[in-house]
């Protein structure tokens, strides 16, 4: 379990009185081995935030996180950030760009080459192997960022709007796509979305948000289990789920 | 259609300058004939002069040019990469690069005397700052969230350095050494001409010059332009394999 205490961030800022704005305030999340959990929040609310102080790319100000095991976050973390495009390696094929992480661990060449199969099966992205990164689509660039970030099977999964920039049936395909990959390896994953179908679809548990400085307001659980296709978002269960995530949402944002 | 429309402007200044001298508006002395300067040029190249004198040039310029980019590439990635170094340096780089480099022809003899090594010289301290700046310039633009991506997927100053940093500052490199490479061949010909030697195309355009032999000047001067057009397109070629990625 990796767990945020009490965390608190301000950053400098000249619009604020005091020349400091707070944006993530005394906020606690903890996510079960193998689970997906998903944030759920109005834009600038500090969703990056958290991920980035999961990620280890900035520290708190006050609180900690922690794996509960003790263990170092170095190196075990995926992230797949929400400019995917300013991330990936123009320069190299999708196979090389998704050999990166293992090839900067130092891991042998067929330790490489199968791990890097393995996960362009998974994502669908074998035929595309040779090409370069610019001459995907993209929906398969956003695939190659995931895949580049899983190919290490890292503990812990971070992802950023991942789908945000794309239009609405490729993203219900990576929907899909992710569960089912998420369904397969259980990494324990925070998945940041503004999409409340795709908090709901992909999540075992939405996290809803409120405004700056930000913090839980309702975790709700997502009783749908591993496998899910998309005729689930037409069901009952899901609008109620949904209205559940939306009606908190607006308190939250009214807070 | 696309193969063939760069040979639109040179056969269209070729063709000025065939009016110009059959209709006898320039005199021979200035500007001869076409035909006599390729006569030259075959003559030149029949007896083995000119190809020694094209040789030695294009030799002198690639030993500086290869040395430029040993000393502008690496340089130019520090001051790129390193805030504190690049406010350091760059006066005295902006000082030194606006200098002109057969300016400073008295201190390159003084200290290498009037051999090849003053000649290289002067093109290794003009070119290796148009590199150090141009490849400063790319290094500088290296994305931030690529960097920090990198770092959390576990990759250390090394591979950042080698596999980040030097790929993405390629466009710049390439820039400076495009440019360093014209340069290069533009001041050996002028130090050739003003500094010892008795080979080279520099100093045949200066020995022809003093002796009025005008279609033999302008036989080394065609040669010049032709031997840096194709090290540019050399250039070029590799350029094109390495920064496919750009500009997508």
């Amino acid at each position: 379990m990796i767990e945020a205490q009490k965390i608190s961030k301000s950053f400098t800022s000249s619009l604020s009185e005091n020349g400091k704005l707070l944006v993530v305030d005394d906020f606690s999340l903890s996510v079960g081995e193998g689970e997906l959990v998903t944030l759920f929040g109005p834009n600038g609310c500090g969703k990056t935030t958290i991920l980035n102080l999961f990620a280890g790319t900035i520290h708190p100000d006050t609180g900690t996180v922690f794996w509960n095991s003790g263990e170092s976050r170095s190196k075990e973390i995926g992230y797949v950030f929400q400019n995917y495009g300013d991330t990936l390696l123009p320069w190299r094929s999708v196979r090389s760009n998704i050999a990166f992480p293992l090839e900067v661990r130092r891991a042998e060449g067929k330790e490489i080459k199968e791990k890097t199969a393995r996960v362009m099966n998974l994502f669908g992205l074998a035929e595309h192997s040779d090409k370069y990164v610019y001459e995907l689509s993209g929906g398969l660039k956003q695939l190659v960022a995931i895949a580049r970030s899983t190919v290490y099977y890292p503990r812990l999964l971070l992802l950023d709007e991942p789908f945000s920039s794309l239009d609405h049936s490729i993203s219900r395909m990576l929907w899909t796509r992710f569960r089912q990959f998420w369904a397969d390896t259980k990494v324990t994953t925070i998945f940041v979305s503004h999409n409340v179908d795709e908090a709901v679809f992909l999540g075992d548990r939405v996290c809803v948000m409120s405004s700056r400085p930000t913090r839980i307001v309702a975790e709700i659980a997502v009783p749908f289990g591993k496998e899910r296709d998309l005729g689930l978002v037409s069901s009952q269960e899901f609008f109620n789920i949904r209205t559940q995530v939306l009606r908190a949402f607006e308190e939250g944002r009214n807070k | 259609m696309k193969h063939i429309i760069f040979l639109i402007l040179p056969l269209f200044l070729l063709a000025i300058w065939v009016l110009l001298t059959s209709l006898g508006m320039v005199d021979a002395i200035f500007l001869p004939t076409p035909w006599s300067v390729i006569g030259s040029i075959a003559r030149g190249l029949i007896a083995g002069s000119l190809a020694k004198d094209t040789f030695i040039t294009v030799g002198r310029s690639l030993a500086g040019f290869f040395v430029a980019a040993a000393i502008g590439v690496p340089l130019g990635l520090l001051v790129g990469r390193i805030k504190p170094l690049a406010y350091a340096t760059q006066p005295t780089i902006d000082f030194f690069r606006s200098i002109p480099a057969t300016a400073l022809f008295p201190l390159f003899l003084f200290f290498f005397g009037i051999g090849d090594k003053a000649k290289i010289a002067i093109v290794v301290y003009a070119c290796s700052l148009i590199v150090l700046v141009n490849t400063a310039y790319g290094a500088m633009q290296v994305k931030r969230m690529r960097i920090l991506c990198a770092q959390v997927m576990g990759a250390g100053r090394f591979d950042i350095f080698w596999k980040i940093i030097i790929p993405e500052s390629s466009p710049g490199i390439f820039a400076g050494l495009r440019i360093a490479l014209s340069l290069s061949f533009v001041l050996i010909v002028v130090t050739e001409m003003f500094i010892g030697t008795t080979v080279g195309l520099g100093y045949q355009i200066m020995n022809a010059q003093m002796v009025y032999r005008t279609s033999d000047m302008y036989a080394s001067i065609v040669l010049a332009g032709i031997v840096g057009y194709l090290a540019n397109r050399s250039l070029l070629s590799v350029e094109a394999r390495v920064l496919h990625w750009v500009g997508h």
